[in-house]
């Protein structure tokens, strides 16, 4: 099976340029259906299911493979050879912000500008220099609480297809698979995204890259974004109005403008003008 | 408006009902709910996240709230919520948003299997707590020493593994230079993999150190020649605030240790004093203090070495775990956690021993002794 089946990649937009939208953990390359289509007159537009998630080829599943954040980035860079583009704007919801920044580490040619959206390097506490948010038990707590919702209460998450009137682009068939996520993987993914810590792989990222923090996110909090702009080189930092941790779903508008103005604005030029 | 009966309805329900902005901000919460978790009927609670344990608020916010954007219903989904006392309740929830509302509404009931779910953790709570109370009990030496043994098969092993990794991706690096010099990409693989194979060297050396299985030349050597020989290259990184200062003892005995390992011991001590005194903020100074150690009934004559800060010193929880490898209380960076661990096992390895006197907030004393050598 090809790269471009295996991850269930879709090409879209009619721009030169291409832009690269990754999904967080718990759901697939649906999350973006709000804010992706707004850059298909500009940018060629790519849309990707990691392993076990959505519509992509569970065949191809390795548990090793798949035990770190770096065998997603693997998925990442060989989608990207597989398209043949030489050159990516890459936007990363959650896990998928460090996922971005571990392939631009290993291939730093193929990627132009990193926007991390609601990025967190480690999610737990460190006292007394880094407040992650979580403590190890509550992290534990999580994987816990997806084994009894995967598998005692079976269905629980089966969509319940409510209609979208609004976007009927959309088909019912996209619907259906929608953050279908395969259980055992999803767990494997949780641990590789919550329970790893690279706060030492941010310094030595090397494309410049927007930080998109959200205000009253409970997951990655602002303390964490703000560790982040701090640590990361040539890193703008951008507090979004949007409370939450999915702005792409709820303040999808926000999102859009952010990073159009970010995209437009010279590339390099890192800013911290949002801290001040 | 609600009538009088629909509000006794909703508070008097079977199941406790609540609802909610998208962000989590309450509209309303029933009395049966309020009654599962013991919260006063005039304690105010402002958000659904008050009423979530931290597992529960992840869940929801990266696998529930999601499909609830998206106009989803959440149909049976199992998670606990916190009671007032502490504990959690398991309940089972169904969930919903009304396409283009701006309020969720959810409905709970308790989870049947409460009591046993209950037994469950105060059984796994206990069995960590057990298993916790054990590990402390064990001697700090049996744990060193089971922890180098671990370390040293480990880093054996990946000493190997890692020779194998360096001489393939030589040759693949010389291998594309001459046959494919234009391919920008290969090449960054390969350096980056080149990289990260240096840095994991560079932890496995530390590794060995602190086995004490690196491979040593000894000698008859003076310890007041290792603290002249490294003063230079020492003073020029310890800054303006940071003052030296050395206390050799005369007719000083010999001990039959490695020069370069020794130096490094010593280095890593005086570059640790530097980043407490720094840690303090305050100008300081660093002693470093050689005297000989007459032999008692059990002990032979030994050599010591100390080193002395007035930086922020330890409190007692960090000195148990000072010489753990890659414990550490530097910021992310600017340390691994192995260089106490490398200075407790090439002391070790030496027959010598380690030890740290600490006050939080005046200073630290690490005293290395080692046997005098016999010529």
């Amino acid at each position: 099976m090809s790269v471009l089946s295996r991850n269930n990649v879709r090409v879209s937009g009619r721009g030169e340029p291409v832009m690269v939208f990754a999904h967080g953990f718990g759901c697939d390359q649906a999350m973006w259906r709000y804010v992706a289509p707004a850059f298909e007159d500009s940018h060629r537009v790519v849309l990707f299911d990691y392993v076990g998630a959505g519509k992509s080829d569970i065949g191809a599943y390795d548990a090793t493979r798949y035990s770190t954040l770096q065998g997603y980035a693997s998925d990442v860079l060989e989608v990207l050879d597989a398209l043949s583009v030489q050159q990516v704007v890459f936007v990363g919801h959650s896990v998928s912000a460090m996922v971005g920044m571990l392939a631009a580490t290993r291939r730093p040619s193929r990627f132009d500008r990193l926007i991390h959206v609601g990025p967190s390097p480690s999610y737990l506490n460190d006292p007394p220099q880094y407040a992650g948010g979580f403590e190890k038990q509550d992290l534990l707590g999580l994987l816990d609480m997806m084994e009894k919702n995967y598998f005692g209460w079976a269905g629980a998450l089966a969509p319940v297809v409510a209609g979208n009137p609004d976007h009927p682009e959309y088909a019912a068939e996209l619907e259906a698979s929608f953050c279908a996520n395969d259980p055992v993987i999803a767990r494997a993914f949780a641990e590789a995204t919550f329970l790893s810590d690279h706060r030492r792989d941010i310094a030595s990222v090397p494309v410049p890259s927007l930080i998109m923090q959200c205000a009253q996110d409970n997951i990655a909090p602002e303390a964490v974004g703000l560790w982040l702009a701090e640590h990361l080189p040539q890193s703008t930092y951008h507090a979004l109005d949007a409370t939450g941790h999915c702005p792409h779903l709820t303040h999808p508008d926000e999102t859009i403008r952010v990073i159009r103005s970010y995209l437009e604005a010279p590339a390099g030029v890192p800013s911290l003008s949002a801290l001040v | 408006m609600h009538s009088e009966a629909e509000h006794r309805d909703f508070d008097d329900a079977a199941c406790g009902l609540l609802s909610c902005s998208p962000t989590g901000q309450l509209h309303r919460i029933n009395q049966t709910l309020r009654r599962w978790l013991d919260i006063p009927a005039e304690a105010a609670i402002t958000s659904l996240y008050e009423l979530l344990t931290p597992a529960s608020l992840l869940f929801f916010e990266m696998q529930l709230r999601p499909l609830l954007a998206l106009g989803r219903t959440v149909d049976g989904a199992f998670i606990t919520l916190r009671h007032r006392d502490g504990s959690q309740l398991p309940v089972v929830l169904n969930a919903s948003q009304s396409p283009g509302s701006h309020r969720i509404a959810l409905a709970m009931i308790v989870v049947r299997e409460r009591e046993q779910y209950e037994a469950s953790l105060r059984q796994s709570q206990a069995d960590a707590e057990g298993a916790l109370a054990a590990m402390a009990a064990s001697a700090h030496g049996q744990k060193m020493q089971a922890v180098g043994q671990m370390a040293a098969g480990v880093a054996h092993e990946f000493n190997n593994l890692l020779a194998v990794i360096r001489g393939n991706l030589s040759f693949a690096q010389q291998g594309v230079q001459a046959e494919l010099p234009g391919d920008q990409r290969i090449l960054e693989d390969l350096d980056s993999a080149m990289i990260a194979t240096d840095r994991a060297s560079a932890i496995v050396r530390q590794l060995l150190a602190f086995t004490g299985r690196q491979i040593v030349r000894r000698s008859l050597l003076d310890l007041n020649s290792v603290v002249e020989d490294s003063a230079q290259l020492v003073v020029m990184a310890l800054g303006r605030d940071v003052t030296w200062q050395t206390r050799l003892a005369h007719d000083l005995w010999p001990v039959f240790a490695p020069t370069d390992q020794l130096q490094h011991v010593l280095t890593n001590l005086v570059l640790n004093a530097r980043d407490a005194i720094r840690a303090r903020g305050e100008p300081g100074l660093i002693t470093v203090t050689t005297s000989n150690v007459n032999g008692t009934a059990t002990e032979g004559d030994g050599v010591r070495l100390r080193v002395e800060d007035t930086g922020i010193g330890m409190p007692d929880e960090v000195r148990a775990r000072a010489f753990d490898p890659f414990f550490t209380t530097k910021p992310v960076g600017q340390g691994m956690g192995l260089g106490l661990s490398m200075v407790y096992g090439t002391i070790e390895a030496l027959g010598g021993r380690t030890t740290i006197d600490s006050i939080a907030g005046q200073g630290t004393r690490v005293t290395i002794t080692l046997p005098r050598a016999t010529p």
